[in-house]
């Protein structure tokens, strides 16, 4: 499987994928998030249908979301899903700010409505 | 003439608690370097670090709404050229900041904004949770792309604040009102 790269723009996050990690790093609010996320997940489903054995570790690392990128990552996560159901091996590491509660409190909603592993990890000074 | 209305406005402004303001056609550009300038400020105020993230929230909310609707078809035809223009404020009092925004409005989106924002002002923490979770997978279904209406916008901006949503509707003809709306976070 070919690797991903996108880099951060001031309002878009980095995307890279190399060694079954992904990571969505950064801050998330352009003016048209679905136009910005639907090449990812066209590429993310490619890759889940793709993928045997291994597990891939998807890592959320974001300082800001707003709401339109809120609603992709929850496609995001339900994407995930859908290939965990499916018996793949996927697994999720939410990485926050415990200064900053919104994006814990985004994590434990999208966390409520699934079943595949969900980390939700504090990472102090960031 | 115009060098001491600039004064003027200048010490009105700092007279009012206004830390940025812009007056102008909105574009995403503008909103990013704007949100840049604003985080920059509040991260540097010792009084009210803690709520950075929350005042950058309502801004960006607030002024990519606007930013779509101005730029929406619908709004487009209406043909206000430079009137269908977009203004920001943000201040603060000594302990919190606030976000007003004001743009042109079709009187009949207008009526539809109001009474969704008195229906989410009627609203208690746990409510407005709920509706925020509801109304995302509401507007996921729609598949309209990032413009799924005011109402997620809406809905994230009274979560962030600490008071009710303030609106002022400004009659400017038989077609449009302008609308104010205040945030205080």
């Amino acid at each position: 499987m070919t690797s991903l790269y996108i880099e951060a723009t001031r309002s878009t996050p980095e995307i890279k994928f190399e060694n079954h990690l992904l990571t969505v790093k950064g801050q998330s609010y352009p003016e048209n998030a679905v136009g910005f996320y639907a090449p990812i997940f066209s590429w993310l489903n490619e890759y889940l249908g793709m993928l045997g054995e291994v597990t891939a570790i998807f890592e959320f690392d974001l300082l800001y979301m707003n709401t339109s990128s809120s609603k992709c990552i929850m496609d995001f996560v339900d994407i995930l899903q859908d290939a965990y159901s499916q018996g793949k091996r996927v697994s999720i590491n939410w990485y926050y700010d415990p200064e900053n509660e919104s994006l814990l409190e985004c994590a434990e909603e999208f966390k409520e409505d699934v079943d595949l592993p969900f980390n939700i990890i504090p990472v102090e000074g960031q | 003439m115009l060098n001491e209305s600039l004064t003027d406005l200048k010490s009105r402004l700092d007279q009012d608690g206004i830390v940025l303001t812009f007056t102008g056609p909105f574009s995403q550009e503008v909103i990013e370097v704007l949100g840049d300038a604003i985080k920059k400020h509040i991260n540097s105020d010792e009084n009210i670090k803690k709520n950075t993230l929350n005042v950058f929230s309502v801004f960006i909310e607030q002024t990519q709404n606007i930013n779509s609707y101005l730029s929406s078809q619908k709004f487009a035809q209406e043909g206000l050229g430079f009137l269908g223009s977009g203004l920001v404020i943000i201040g603060k009092t000594s302990e919190n900041y606030f976000v007003y925004s004001g743009n042109m409005v079709v009187k009949e989106d207008a009526v539809a904004l109001m009474s969704m924002i008195e229906e989410i002002n009627g609203l208690d923490r746990e409510q407005l949770k709920a509706a925020y979770k509801s109304q995302m997978k509401k507007e996921r279904l729609i598949l309209e792309g990032s413009s799924g209406g005011a109402g997620l916008g809406l809905l994230e901006m009274a979560r962030k604040s600490s008071a009710p949503i303030e609106y002022t509707l400004i009659n400017r003809n038989e077609r449009f009102d302008y609308i104010i709306l205040k945030v205080i976070v």
